[in-house]
């Protein structure tokens, strides 16, 4: 099966997320900002790049993680996924796709907006791990609440 | 091994000009353009975002589809396009085609107007003759892309 963490930009939340399912990031501990700032595609997309799908990793039950930005069209592109897939024989239950904006607070979308539209990185990247680590808490619900449905279905 | 294309049909709303195109190319649409058949075409401002719609087979069995995107085509379409790549459907080619130039600015007005029965012989009225001032141009749209993937498959 193939996870997909679905966020604006796929440079911070979904990266976190994925992050933390495949365990790059601890689940038992609040990070430190430079293990957050050291994953791979960490504030670091492009414009050009969002839709893109980045692998992240394989987690314990052997899926396969990504991470994909789908700007503020995320129903959309996941009814657009779904039904390419039913056209294209893949059954649905083969991938599971969660939104993670809802995780972020105001201080990552701000350093994100910075970071990423404005291009003012060195104020912007800071302030986006301050905001991942103060909502730490969200994304290990949405990590966990997702492996409980794993778990159900193995 | 036999290529096999996905041709999809898109624009903001893909319920007008996409829907047109896309049976332009699968050779239900030709020269009878009645308004009963224009509006009888089941995806014909039927407005739902995301969802691919299946047209049928053109000449060469290649799939023909329809989709709205609104302005979200440019992500969705490497979305798709890599996840095409992860599940290794390597005869299974996507090709995206805009036909967001045929689309009046007008459109997203039309679906609640065309809600109030008063209305709605009015809009279609205006739809339609929208659609036959642009027609050609869908037409030869559709046909270009049809014998360009011919020659290339």
């Amino acid at each position: 099966m193939i996870i997909a963490y679905v966020c604006y930009g796929s440079a911070h939340s979904s990266i976190v997320a994925a992050a933390i399912h495949v365990g790059f990031l601890p689940d038992d501990r609040i990070p430190a900002f430079e293990e957050i700032l050291s994953l791979p595609h960490y504030d670091m997309t492009e414009g050009n790049q969002i839709g893109i799908p980045f692998y992240m990793g394989v987690d314990e039950f052997d899926n396969d993680v990504y991470a994909i930005g789908a700007k503020s069209g995320r129903k959309i592109m996941m009814k657009a996924v779904k039904s390419f897939l039913r056209e294209s024989g893949i059954s649905e239950k083969e991938i599971m796709l969660i939104d993670t904006l809802p995780a972020i607070g105001l201080m990552t979308k701000f350093g994100g907006m910075t970071s990423r539209r404005f291009k003012m990185i060195s104020i912007g990247r800071p302030f986006t791990v301050y905001g991942i680590i103060k909502k730490y808490k969200n994304f290990l619900d949405i990590v966990n609440n997702v492996k409980s449905r794993l778990k159900e279905l193995d | 091994m036999v290529v096999k294309l996905k041709i999809v049909y898109y624009s903001y709303y893909g319920c007008f000009s996409s829907v047109v195109a896309a049976y332009i190319h699968a050779g239900y649409l030709k020269d009878d353009i009645s308004k009963d058949t224009i509006f009888s075409l089941p995806e014909m401002l039927d407005l739902d975002y995301g969802e691919l719609k299946y047209i049928g087979l053109d000449e060469n069995l290649h799939e023909v589809y329809v989709i709205g995107m609104k302005s979200f085509s440019d992500n969705i379409k490497k979305t798709l396009e890599g996840l095409r790549k992860i599940y290794n459907l390597e005869y299974d080619r996507l090709i995206f085609v805009d036909t967001s130039m045929y689309e009046p600015k007008y459109l997203k007005f039309i679906f609640p107007i065309r809600k109030i029965a008063i209305f709605k012989k009015i809009v279609d009225e205006l739809l339609y003759n929208w659609l036959i001032k642009r027609f050609d141009g869908i037409k030869n749209l559709a046909e270009e892309l049809k014998y360009s993937v011919e020659e290339k498959t």
